[in-house]
């Protein structure tokens, strides 16, 4: 799934590369290892007696998945599914999970010196799954300095926060 | 070239375990009274096999114990003794002991040697008693007198000799077999008087040598029948001048550089190294293309060597004229042996002679050992084909019949021949019950003695098939439920006979196919359950039930955690740990415990489980936009109500009166918290399925169709869903997920 | 080309050794389960030499080595007895069935080859 070679190139030049989403004013940035594809959001079949922010479940090529509604979790953005509503499937090691989000905006690679430790702030995020703020090139002259949220995306999907995991109380 | 030997051991390791579990088989099988010689001689055979792999792989202490346990086994089958319960249970002992070996081998650790040698020397005990001969032989035989047999005891040295009688049915002598030959082979453990010549096939010598007996077996063991020799050990007084006897064969075997046992000077080169060749050397097809110099080569390289003396053979002859090779009847240097007490080395020796008449095993090479994943795989993909297929003959079915016949009937095709694939798939994964239920034997045998019961097991249909993951998950509840009869079910004797009954309680386990299901069942003729004592137990530890409640919710307590009657807290059972986790074992497996008792006549426990946990026959239904699954086994009914039939019980919900039952009504969509297209049951439909609690009316928007469904699970990258049991992919690629109706009784939404 | 061998054990174990040493030693190997097998094995194709078990399921080395002699194709391939027994009258069972020679068991994997290679080169 991951190209050996690519991460090699990239290990060895110090820089990784980072899917960057926004979700709601902020962006966030995603160890791209970790995403597997990105896909429209479509065939989601309801769960009941969960959270709202959990969708459903989906059919993967034969396995199935949770969903999860990033901006009905952390209460941003609009919350409409139409042909553009976009779902970052993430491989988290032994789990797969799909994620809905505002938008995907780039691949950027970043060298770890670009990431800086996340001072206290008000992120959406819990600052427990942040690894740091990044401050991202700019793309034309006349745009803004940008920045992104590096979030440790396992971490979050795999924590009790989420309630994807049986360890969880059950709901229901 | 050095091979590594230790890549083989996982062969071996697997293939003594097989040995093994035969082995017990068969001991448990055994009827002391009347033993099947049979049965006797797979069982050696068994342990010989093991002995002769681990002998070759170098599992030492394996091959010592075997040795050991084949020295006993020899004389049962050959009927020099009489199979007693006590060797049975040193039998099982050496088994499960061997199993700990294979297993310490496997792991890296050291078993322990007290245990080790407790168990052999019960064995070498057990296989010097003298006894009678099982068989009333036309010879009259003389009682025994063993000379000092197993590794323990040494023979003594000087006074004794056998006495060895060769009566064959069939004049053996006349046919390959040689006088000669055999006398020289007893020449080789040491002095030989030939009391009675040969005649008729019939002869009789004095071996003046304390060897062991499986020594002589193994001589006459090429030459006739177990049965149709004998040897009988005379203590005498006159010292033997000399004594070259073998005796260094206590190591049971390793290694088959045996000096002493070769007859002539000319063969101990080769036979060394433990070869030979009947034919000479540069008859060989290497000869003639690598002008090996015959008779030099095999002084100058005692790697190899010729079996017989190559002067005494027309050897260029043989070379020039291409003729086949020589088998002339030459005798095999019948004036040879005087070399032979030359060597007076340690020679140990090759163990017993190998069992004739094996049982078939050809299994081995008729199947092929694949890793569960791959079968796994192998089934996941095929649900993806079917699942692909149902997409495209969804497509397909706007297109035009006569127009497009061709696609119409490849996708018929492809249909039948995807569900072929599918079922021969998962047949991969289906396995005969008799995995679980053949470790019964042993667990009621071993239970009885401890709790001084007597009970006889009785197995049926345990050929059976079911999906491995279940055989699997089935063991440890069965193994509750059998240890619970035994300990509870069935009474000591002398309650039995008291009560009228036999002695001997029995145990059956029986297993069927019913439907798209498979029944387990646990049946005994004990006491049954006891009414009384299981309300009293409930009031005690606070287990809530109705007024007079049925028999049936009273029997479902013993399910109850917690929860034992058992008089006195046994080992066995009784620790009210168990029965409990047998009913959640039994419910993760998506299967239903049926009891019935009587009392007095017994308790029949009946496990109702699918037949595989990948497939299920379903009934796909909609609610609101959602599909779901039903276990079509569990579906009763289904019917539109009318106004008459729906009740209100108050505090209870609705309720449905169909043919003089009210049976709860559960709407699925407050169930699933769903938008429904109907909320009033007159509209939908109402299914009619049965479940432990009873009977269940789930209110639907409608049913869709009947399909066989593949099971995902939900829990991969999920996790567990309150009232499903998993979820399949529908024909469109949707998921739709498959109602756990156990489940759906107990959460009570009403 | 390869000289071909055909090694009949029902124990899978030594038949994996056997068919492992000789094949490293550049011999093709063919494996049959008992005497059955083995002869079916043998009929079905050629071989330069016969490794057999003495004692099998269904038909044991010493049948099956006068079945091979039988047949005008196998009247002079070389044919083995792998034995743990090598007394006299093995010797003159196995002679008189019409193997080429013995091998004791158990045989370390080098003596195989030695032994192999002294019969067919």
């Amino acid at each position: 799934m991951n190209d050996a070679t690519e991460e090699q190139a990239l290990v060895t030049s110090g820089q990784q590369e980072f899917l960057t989403f926004t979700l709601g004013e902020e962006e966030y940035a995603i160890d791209i290892l970790k995403v597997q594809e990105i896909r429209g959001y479509d065939g989601v079949t309801r769960i009941a007696n969960t959270p709202e922010y959990i969708k459903g479940v989906i059919n993967m090529r034969g396995v199935i998945v949770p969903v999860v509604d990033m901006r009905i979790k952390f209460n941003v953005g609009e919350i409409v599914y139409d042909q553009f509503t976009v779902m970052i499937i993430l491989n988290l090691g032994e789990r797969i999970v799909g994620m809905v989000v505002d938008g995907v905006s780039d691949v950027i690679a970043l060298d770890p010196d670009q990431i800086r430790p996340a001072p206290e702030f008000g992120a959406t995020l819990d600052t427990e799954y942040l690894e740091g703020l990044a401050t991202l090139d700019k793309t034309t002259e006349d745009e803004d300095e940008r920045m992104a949220i590096v979030v440790d995306i396992e971490k979050l999907m795999t924590s009790s926060d989420m309630g994807l995991m049986d360890q969880v109380v059950q709901a229901g | 070239m050095s091979v590594d030997l230790s890549q083989f051991h996982q062969v071996f390791i697997d293939e003594a375990y097989e040995h093994l579990a035969t082995m017990e088989n068969l001991l448990l099988a055994i009827d002391l009274d009347n033993p099947s010689l049979d049965d006797l001689n797979a069982i050696f055979r068994a342990a010989h096999s093991i002995k002769g792999g681990a002998g070759t792989f170098g599992f030492t202490d394996i091959a010592d114990l075997t040795h050991a346990l084949e020295t006993l086994l020899d004389r049962l089958r050959k009927q020099e003794l009489h199979p007693t319960d006590d060797m049975i249970e040193a039998f099982l002992q050496a088994s499960d002991l061997l199993g700990t070996m294979l297993d310490d081998h496997q792991q890296g650790n050291e078993t322990d040697a007290d245990r080790i040698a407790t168990v052999k020397s019960e064995l070498v005990r057990l296989a010097s008693d003298d006894e009678q001969p099982a068989n009333q032989d036309s010879t009259p035989t003389p009682p025994e007198q063993q000379p000092p047999a197993g590794d323990e005891q040494p023979p003594t040295r000087g006074g004794g000799a056998w006495l060895i009688k060769l009566h064959p049915a069939t004049d053996i002598f006349a046919g390959a077999a040689s006088y000669d030959a055999v006398t020289e082979d007893l020449m080789a453990l040491g002095e030989v008087e030939k009391v009675t010549p040969p005649h008729d096939g019939q002869a009789t010598w004095l071996l003046h040598a304390a060897v062991k007996r499986e020594q002589l077996e193994e001589i006459f063991a090429w030459v006739c029948q177990p049965q149709e020799v004998t040897f009988e050990w005379q203590e005498g007084d006159q010292p033997l001048a000399e004594d070259n006897s073998a005796d260094d064969d206590e190591e049971a075997f390793g290694f088959f550089i045996d000096e002493s046992e070769l007859p002539a000077s000319l063969e101990s080169l080769e036979e060394e190294q433990g070869y030979g060749f009947f034919v000479e050397d540069d008859e060989l097809p290497a000869a003639t293309e690598s002008q090996t110099n015959e008779g030099e080569t095999a002084d100058e390289d005692p790697g190899y060597g010729f079996f017989v003396d190559e002067k005494d053979l027309p050897a260029k002859e043989a070379v020039t004229s291409g003729s086949k090779p020589s088998l002339s009847a030459q005798n095999t240097s019948s004036a040879e042996q005087t070399d032979k007490k030359a060597s007076g080395k340690p020679a140990p020796k090759a163990g017993s002679q190998p069992a004739k008449a094996p049982a078939s095993k050809a299994a081995a090479d008729t199947s092929i050992r694949v890793g569960v994943e791959k079968v796994d795989q192998l089934i996941n993909l095929v649900g993806e084909l079917v699942i692909t297929r149902s997409m495209l003959a969804q497509s397909a079915s706007v297109l035009d019949p006569i127009e497009y016949e061709n696609i119409h009937n490849g996708l018929a095709n492809l249909e039948r021949n995807s569900r072929d694939l599918q079922e021969a798939v998962m047949s991969i994964r289906m396995l005969p019950i008799n995995f679980v239920f053949g470790r019964f034997p042993r667990v009621v045998r071993d239970l009885t003695k401890k709790m001084h019961k007597k009970v006889k097991l009785k197995l049926v249909g345990e050929e059976t098939e079911l999906d491995k993951g279940l055989i699997e998950k089935l063991s440890d509840p069965l193994t509750h439920l059998v240890r619970n009869s035994i300990d509870h079910g069935i009474e000591s004797p002398e309650e039995r006979v008291a009560a009228g009954k036999p002695e001997e309680g029995t145990i059956t386990l029986s297993a069927s196919h019913q439907g798209g299901s498979i029944l387990v069942e646990i049946h005994d003729d004990g006491a049954g359950l006891n009414r009384e004592k299981l309300l009293a137990k409930a009031e005690e530890k606070g287990i809530p039930l109705s007024d007079n409640p049925p028999d049936k919710e009273v029997w479902q307590l013993i399910f109850a955690a917690g929860f034992s009657t058992a008089k006195e807290i046994t080992d066995v059972s009784g620790r009210g740990v168990g029965m409990d986790v047998v009913s959640r074992n039994i419910s993760e497996m998506k299967g239903q415990i049926e009891i019935d008792s009587v009392p007095g006549q017994g308790t029949r426990i009946g496990l109702r489980l699918p037949l595989t946990l990948a497939i299920l026959d379903g009934m796909s239904l909609r609610v609101g936009d959602e599909v779901f699954i039903l276990p079509l086994t569990r579906i009763l009914e289904s019917m539109q109500p009318d106004k008459s039939q729906l009740k209100t019980v108050s505090g209870k919900g609705k309720v449905v009166h169909i043919r003089g039952e009210y049976l709860p009504l559960v709407p699925l969509y407050k169930v699933f918290n769903l938008q429904p297209r109907f909320t009033n049951p007159e509209e939908g439909i109402l299914v009619v399925v049965e479940t432990v609690e009873g009977k269940l009316a789930l209110f639907v928007d409608e049913l869709i169709a009947q399909d066989q469904v593949v099971i995902k699970s939900l829990e991969t990258h999920y996790r567990k869903v309150e009232g499903v049991s998993g979820a399949t992919i529908m024909g469109d690629g949707r998921v739709a997920l498959i109602i756990d109706i156990e489940r759906l009784a107990r959460m009570n939404v009403v | 080309m390869a000289k071909s061998i055909l090694t009949v054990d029902d124990s899978a174990s030594i038949r994996q050794m056997v068919s492992f040493t000789l094949k490293g030693a550049g011999y093709s190997v063919t494996e049959a389960v008992d005497g059955k097998q083995g002869l079916e094995k043998a009929k079905s194709g050629r071989f330069d030499l016969v490794l057999t078990d003495q004692n099998m399921p269904n038909m044991d080395g010493l049948t099956l080595i006068k079945s091979l002699r039988a047949l005008p194709a196998y009247s002079r391939t070389p044919i083995l007895v792998l034995t743990t027994e090598a007394g006299a009258a093995m010797k003159q069972q196995g002679k008189a069935a019409g193997a080429t020679g013995w091998l004791v068991k158990p045989f370390d994997p080098q003596k195989l080859i030695d032994v192999v290679k002294k019969v067919i080169g």
